[in-house]
C-alpha cells in the first residue's frame, strides 16, 4: 500500500481485514485527527472543551476529499476516527508525563466529581489514562461494549449515529452505553473500593517475587 | 473487573442488564432471587448498580468534559512567539522540536554578541524530575566538549516558569557535501576534510558522548585561514530531545523524533539505542557519499558507485576516480559500514586511525572478516567483564560483591607484584620477552594483545620460571585471576591450584602468599558454584592471614568479606552479618566514610539484608554507597549503575515503585551508555524495569520491555541461565496482571525448569516457582488447582527461609488464604492471613499495599467464616 493509495480503497481493504491497509490508513488518520484537534484547541477559549464530533467530521472530509466511500466503509471510518481521538487524548495525557509519575490505575485515587476548576492538568491526565486503561480491560471482556464507549465517549457520536454505524437498535445502543459506563467506572474504582466484583473475580497475583538481581 | 473470565463476565453482565430494566427499588429483591445460591454474583451485580448510580456524574457523556485543563494545556507549549525574552536572549524563530524539547533561534537582546544562537528549551509538561536530571547531566557533558570542530555550549539558564534551557553556538557555512561539491574537491582533499570531522567525533567519543544524528546538514564547513573548517552541530542534542526508554507503541507516540534513515545504522533503525558504533556507521555513509557522490547501496564499495557526474564534481575522469578509490579507501568505508556493529570500527577513534594510515600509505587495520575481527568481538563482549568484573557480578546475582573483593585482591597483588618486579630482574626480563614477541600493531594496547599474551604467558610461566617459584606462584595467581574474570573457570582453577602448590612447596603452609592462593582457589570455586568446596578454603585463608598479618590487615579484611559473602549465599546469615559488620568497621577506621572500600562493604551488607528481607537497613547502606560512588567515580560508571540498580531492587521490594522505576531507568541508561546494548547488565536491568513498570499498571509498556529483555537475555547468556529464569518469572507476573494466564503459565514453567537445573530444587527462588504457577491458576479462575501449588510453595519456602517474617513467606500465606476463602474454607484461611498481615505490617507498616491487601483478605475471610459459623 503506497502512501498514495486512496483512502476509500484503504478503508475497503481494512474493513475486509487487510492488516497492511489498516497500517497504511491509521497513521494518516491519527496524524490528521491530532492536527485537527490541535488546531481547534488553539482557537478555543479556556473553559471550552474539544468538540470531538467536529474533529471526526473534519478528519473525514479531509481524508476522503473527492471520494465517496460506501456506507459500511464510512461506518468503519468513524470507528477508526473515534479510536484516533482516543489515542490523541491519551497522547496528550502521556505528554503531561502523568504515567511517568504514577498515573494510571493503581496509584490514582479516583473521586467522582467532574471538577473543572482547581484541578491541574496532571490529575486530569492521570484520570484519562485511568479511563483508557479500564477501557482496555473492558475490551478484552466485551469488545462490543468497548466499541460503544469509543464511539460515544471519544468519538462524540450520538446514540442514533452509533445505532446507524453499528447496525444495532437505538434501545440496545442506549442500554449498552449505560452498562459499559458502569463497568468502566467500576473498573476504575475497584482498586480503592475493593468491593464485590473484585471479590467474586479473584485476587491479584503474588506481588513481587524474589526475582530481582 | 480484574481476573474475570469471559464466561463469568457474561453471566454478571446479563444479570446486570436485567436488573437495570427494573425500577431501582425492585432491583435488590430481583437479584436475590436471580442470583440464587451464588452470593458472589449478587455482590458483583450490586457493585455494578452502585457504579452505575455514580458513573454518569463521574464520567459524563464525553471524555473531553473530563479533561478540560489537560486540553487547554495540550497546545500551551506551542512556539514561543518571536521577541519573547528568556534571560538575555530574544526568540527569533523556531529551528526544530522533539519529544522533550523545542529548539529556537535566538539573539542576545543586550547586544553582548551579535551572532544568533540556538536555544533549547524543555517542553512544558516534560519538566519532570527525571527529565530535568537528565537535562542537567547533558548540560554537564556538553559543557565539557571544547573542540574547534564542535559547536559549543555557550550558556544555560531557566525560563520564568523554571524550565531550563541551553544555548548553543550556531555555526555558519555549507553542509559538508555541498561545500566539497561546490569547490570540486578531489578525493584527497575530501579525505582531509573528512579527517577533521572524524577527529571531532573521536574527541566526543573519548568523552563518552555520542552524536546520534550525523548527516551533512549537521556538519557545516566554512573557509578559514587554515583551509576549510568543519563544525558539528547538535552534539548530543538528539539525545536531549529524544524521550529515551520509551517503549510505547508508535501508534500512540507518532511524534517521537524520527531519525534520519539514510544515515542510521541497521541496529539503530531496528530500535537499538545509539552507541559509538552507530556514529561510526553514519560517518561511513558520509564518507561514501563524500567520495563517490552517492549513498551506499547493497554493500557495494564506493568505487563501484562512481557516476560520470560525480567524477566530474571531483575534477577527475570516472575511471581515474574509481581507481583511486579501489583498495584501501573501499576497505575503510566498508569497514565503517559493516551491518554488524561488532565488526565495525568500534569508535571514531579507530576509524580516524585508519584514515591516518590511509593518508600515510601504511597498511590499514581494517581487514573485513578476518580472525582478528572475530576474536575482537569475543574480547569486546567480555571487555566490560575484564575491566570492571561484571562477569563476576553476573555470577553473584547482580551485586558487584565478590568482584570488588577480587579487584581489591588484584590491586594488592599488583602492588606487591610491582615491589617484587623491582627486585627481580628475571621477571622484568620475562615480561619484556613476552611483549617482544608481539607485533608493534598488537602492542598498541589492543585488548586482543592482552588476550593472546595470556595464553602464551601461561605456557611460558610453567616452562621458563621453574627455578623462580616465588615469581612463578605470583604469575600463576595473576593469570588465574584474569581467566576467572574472562569466565574461563577451568583454566582459572588449574592456574590457581598451580599457584597454591608452587607457593606451598616454596614457602611452607603458613605464608601469607599461600593464603592469597587459597583465597583465589576459593573464589574460582565459588564462581563455579561449588560453595561446599570454597568455604573451608576461605576459612583457612582467613585463619592464616589473621595469624600472619594481624586482624586489621587489609588482606585479613578481604578474607573476612569473602567468607561473609559466601556465608550469605549459603544462608548462614548470623555469622555472615557479624563478619560483614566487622569488615565495615575496619574499613571505616582505615579510610573514613568516603571510600570505595566502605561503599563496597555497604553494598555487601545490603546484599545480606536483601536475603533476610531487611530492606530498610539495606536501603540505608545502599544510599550511602551511592553517594560515595557518585563522588568517587563521577557519572556514568558501572559501579554507580549497579548501585542504582540495587537500590531499585530494594525499593521495589519496599513498595516504593516510583522511586524504584526511576533508579532502574537511570541505571539502564548508564549501562547502555557504557556497555552498548548487548550486555548481561543491560538485559537484567531492563527486566527489572519491566517488572516495576508492570507492577505500576502500565502493562502494555511493561510487556514490550519484557520481550526485549528476554530476547537480550537469551542472546547474552549461552546456556540456560538463572538470569533467564528471573526474566521469565517477571514476564509471567506481568502476564498474570494482563490476565493472560496461559502465557504466564508457559513462562513460569520454563523459569521453573531453568531454576531446577541451575539453582537446584532447594533454592528459595526455585520454590517460588510453585507460587507463581498458583498465581497463574488463580488468573484463569482455577482456585482448586491453585491451592496445592501455593501450599507446596509455602512448605518449600518454610524450609528454605529461616526468617518467618520474610516477605515471600507472608505473600504465600496471604495468597493461600485468599484461595481458601474463595474455596469456602475461610476458617482455614484466617490463621494464615493473620500471620501474613502481621508480618507485612511489621516489615512495611500499615499503609503498605501488601499490608492493606492482606488486611482486606483477612476481613473477607473473617466475615465468611462468621457467616458460615
Amino acid at each position: 500500500m503506497s502512501a498514495a493509495t486512496p483512502t476509500t480503497v484503504l478503508l475497503q481493504s481494512a474493513r475486509a481485514g487487510d492488516r497492511a491497509a489498516l497500517d497504511a490508513l491509521w497513521p494518516r488518520l491519527y496524524a490528521d485527527v491530532r492536527q485537527i484537534a490541535h488546531a481547534r484547541l488553539r482557537r478555543h477559549r479556556p473553559g471550552e472543551t474539544l468538540n470531538t464530533t467536529a474533529v471526526v467530521h473534519e478528519a473525514y472530509l479531509k481524508l476522503t476529499a473527492g471520494e465517496t466511500p460506501a456506507v459500511a466503509d464510512r461506518a468503519h471510518f468513524y470507528a477508526l476516527a473515534a479510536r484516533a481521538v482516543r489515542f490523541v487524548l491519551v497522547g496528550y495525557a502521556r505528554e503531561r508525563g502523568a504515567d511517568k509519575r504514577g498515573g494510571g490505575r493503581p496509584d490514582v485515587p479516583f473521586d467522582e466529581r467532574v471538577a473543572t476548576d482547581g484541578r491541574d492538568a496532571e490529575a486530569e491526565a492521570a484520570r484519562l489514562l485511568s479511563v483508557h486503561d479500564a477501557l482496555e480491560r473492558l475490551a478484552r471482556l466485551s469488545p462490543r461494549l468497548a466499541e460503544v464507549v469509543e464511539l460515544r465517549y471519544f468519538g462524540g457520536m450520538e446514540h442514533a449515529e452509533i445505532a446507524e454505524v453499528t447496525g444495532r437498535s437505538l434501545p440496545t445502543v442506549k442500554r449498552d452505553w449505560t452498562r459499559a459506563r458502569a463497568w468502566l467506572f467500576h473498573a476504575m474504582t475497584d482498586g480503592t473500593d475493593g468491593d464485590a466484583v473484585a471479590d467474586a473475580a479473584g485476587e491479584p497475583p503474588p506481588d513481587d517475587s524474589a526475582n530481582e538481581r | 473487573m480484574p481476573l474475570l473470565t469471559p464466561d463469568r463476565w457474561s453471566e454478571i453482565d446479563a444479570l446486570f442488564e436485567q436488573a437495570l430494566e427494573r425500577p431501582p427499588d425492585e432491583r435488590s429483591a430481583f437479584l436475590r432471587v436471580a442470583a440464587g445460591a451464588d452470593p458472589a454474583l449478587y455482590h458483583a451485580v450490586t457493585g455494578l448498580l452502585a457504579a452505575d448510580a455514580r458513573a454518569e456524574a463521574a464520567l459524563g457523556e464525553s471524555a473531553t468534559a473530563l479533561v478540560p485543563t489537560l486540553l487547554r494545556d495540550a497546545h500551551a507549549d506551542d512556539d514561543l512567539p518571536d521577541g519573547t525574552r528568556l534571560g538575555p536572549y530574544e526568540i527569533a524563530g523556531r529551528l526544530g522540536a522533539g519529544g522533550m524539547g523545542v529548539v529556537y533561534r535566538a539573539v542576545r537582546a543586550d547586544g553582548a554578541f551579535e551572532k544568533a544562537v540556538a536555544l533549547k528549551l524543555v517542553k512544558r509538561g516534560m519538566d519532570t524530575d527525571e527529565v530535568l536530571r537528565r537535562f542537567r547531566y547533558e548540560r554537564q557533558i556538553l559543557a565539557g566538549l571544547d573542540h574547534p570542530g564542535i559547536a559549543r555550549l555557550l550558556d544555560a539558564g531557566a525560563a520564568p516558569d523554571g524550565r531550563p534551557y541551553l544555548v548553543m553556538e550556531v555555526a555558519d557555512g555549507e553542509p559538508l557535501t555541498a561545500y566539497a561539491d561546490a569547490r570540486r574537491l578531489g578525493p584527497d582533499a575530501r579525505l582531509a576534510l573528512f579527517e577533521r570531522v572524524a577527529g571531532a567525533v573521536a574527541y566526543a567519543h573519548r568523552r563518552g558522548v555520542v552524536h546520534r544524528d550525523l548527516k551533512p546538514s549537521n556538519i557545516l564547513v566554512a573557509d578559514s585561514d587554515d583551509g576549510p573548517a568543519a563544525k558539528l552541530l547538535d552534539f548530543g542534542i538528539a539525545r536531549l530531545l529524544d524521550a529515551p526508554d520509551d517503549a510505547d507503541a508508535p501508534l500512540t507516540r507518532p511524534d517521537v523524533r524520527v531519525l534520519t534513515p539514510e544515515y542510521a545504522a541497521p541496529e539503530q533503525r531496528a530500535g537499538a539505542p545509539p552507541t559509538t558504533a552507530t556514529d561510526v556507521y553514519a560517518l561511513g555513509v558520509l564518507l561514501h557519499e563524500l567520495l563517490a557522490g552517492a549513498r551506499p547501496a547493497d554493500g557495494r564499495p564506493p568505487s563501484a558507485a562512481v557516476t560520470p557526474a560525480a567524477a566530474e564534481r571531483r575534477g577527475l575522469a570516472p575511471e581515474r576516480l574509481r581507481r583511486r578509490l579501489r583498495g584501501d579507501p573501499d576497505t575503510l568505508v566498508l569497514a565503517a559500514l559493516h551491518p554488524d556493529p561488532d565488526r565495525r570500527y568500534t569508535s571514531a577513534e579507530a576509524l580516524l586511525d585508519d584514515l591516518w594510515r590511509l593518508r600515510d600509505g601504511r597498511p590499514l587495520r581494517a581487514r573485513p572478516d578476518s580472525t582478528r575481527y572475530r576474536v575482537g568481538r569475543f574480547v569486546r563482549r567480555h571487555r566490560a567483564g575484564v575491566a570492571v568484573g561484571a562477569l563476576a557480578a553476573v555470577l553473584l546475582v547482580g551485586f558487584v560483591v565478590s568482584l570488588v573483593v577480587q579487584q581489591r585482591a588484584t590491586a594488592r597483588e599488583r602492588d606487591r607484584a610491582e615491589r617484587e618486579l623491582a627486585q627481580k630482574t628475571e621477571v622484568t626480563a620475562f615480561l619484556a620477552d613476552l611483549f617482544a614477541g608481539a607485533t608493534p600493531e598488537e602492542a598498541r594496547g589492543d585488548t586482543l594483545t592482552a588476550f593472546d599474551l595470556l595464553a602464551r604467558g601461561a605456557d611460558r610461566v610453567e616452562a621458563d620460571l621453574a627455578d623462580q617459584p616465588a615469581v612463578q606462584g605470583l604469575l600463576f595467581a595473576q593469570l588465574g585471576d584474569i581467566y576467572d574474570r574472562l569466565g574461563d573457570t577451568d583454566r582459572a582453577l588449574a592456574l590457581a591450584r598451580r599457584s597454591l602448590a608452587v607457593r606451598e612447596a616454596h614457602f611452607g603452609a603458613r605464608h601469607p602468599d599461600v593464603a592469597a592462593s587459597l583465597n583465589l582457589v576459593a573464589t574460582v570455586l565459588e564462581n563455579r558454584g561449588d560453595l561446599d568446596a570454597a568455604e573451608p578454603l576461605y576459612r583457612r585463608a582467613l585463619a592464616l592471614r589473621t595469624a600472619a598479618l594481624g586482624a586489621d590487615a587489609p588482606e585479613t579484611t578481604e578474607s573476612v568479606l569473602n567468607l561473609g559473602l559466601l556465608l550469605t549465599q549459603r544462608g548462614a546469615y548470623d555469622e555472615a552479618e557479624t563478619l560483614l559488620l566487622r569488615a565495615l568497621a575496619t574499613d571505616r577506621a582505615r579510610h573514613g566514610d568516603a571510600h570505595e572500600d566502605v561503599a563496597t562493604t555497604r553494598n555487601n551488607l545490603a546484599f545480606l539484608y536483601y536475603h533476610q528481607g531487611r530492606y530498610r537497613e539495606g536501603v540505608a547502606h545502599l544510599r550511602e554507597a551511592l553517594a560515595v560512588r557518585r563522588a568517587v567515580y563521577g557519572e556514568p560508571h558501572p559501579r554507580v549503575a549497579v548501585t542504582l540498580n540495587n537500590l531499585g531492587v530494594f525499593e521495589r521490594r519496599q513498595g516504593a515503585l516510583e522511586a524504584s522505576e526511576g533508579h532502574f531507568r537511570e541505571a539502564l541508561a548508564m549501562y547502555r551508555r557504557l556497555l552498548g546494548e548487548e550486555h548481561a547488565d543491560v538485559a537484567s536491568t531492563l527486566s527489572n524495569l519491566a517488572g516495576v513498570v508492570g507492577a505500576r499498571g502500565r502493562l502494555a509498556e511493561a510487556e514490550a520491555m519484557h520481550r526485549e529483555a528476554l530476547v537480550l537475555t537469551r542472546r547474552v547468556h549461552a546456556e540456560p541461565h538463572p538470569e533467564l529464569a528471573d526474566a521469565l518469572t517477571k514476564y509471567g507476573e506481568t502476564l498474570v496482571a494482563m490476565r493472560r494466564a496461559a502465557d504466564a503459565e508457559t513462562a513460569f514453567r520454563e523459569a521453573l525448569a531453568i531454576n531446577e537445573a541451575t539453582r537446584g530444587a532447594d533454592n528459595p527462588r526455585t520454590a517460588l516457582g510453585q507460587c507463581h504457577l498458583g498465581a497463574a491458576a488463580v488468573a484463569r479462575g482455577a482456585d482448586g488447582a491453585a491451592e496445592p501449588l501455593v501450599r507446596s510453595c509455602l512448605a518449600a519456602l518454610e524450609t528454605a527461609l529461616d526468617d518467618d517474617g520474610h516477605d515471600d513467606l507472608a505473600q504465600a500465606r496471604s495468597d493461600l488464604g485468599a484461595v481458601l476463602t474463595r474455596l469456602g474454607r475461610a476458617t482455614e484461611a484466617v490463621p494464615l492471613l493473620t500471620r501474613a498481615e502481621a508480618a507485612f505490617r511489621a516489615t512495611h507498616g500499615a499503609d503498605d499495599a501488601r499490608t492493606r491487601e492482606t488486611a482486606a483478605r483477612l476481613a473477607r475471610a473473617r466475615s465468611s467464616a462468621g457467616r458460615a459459623g
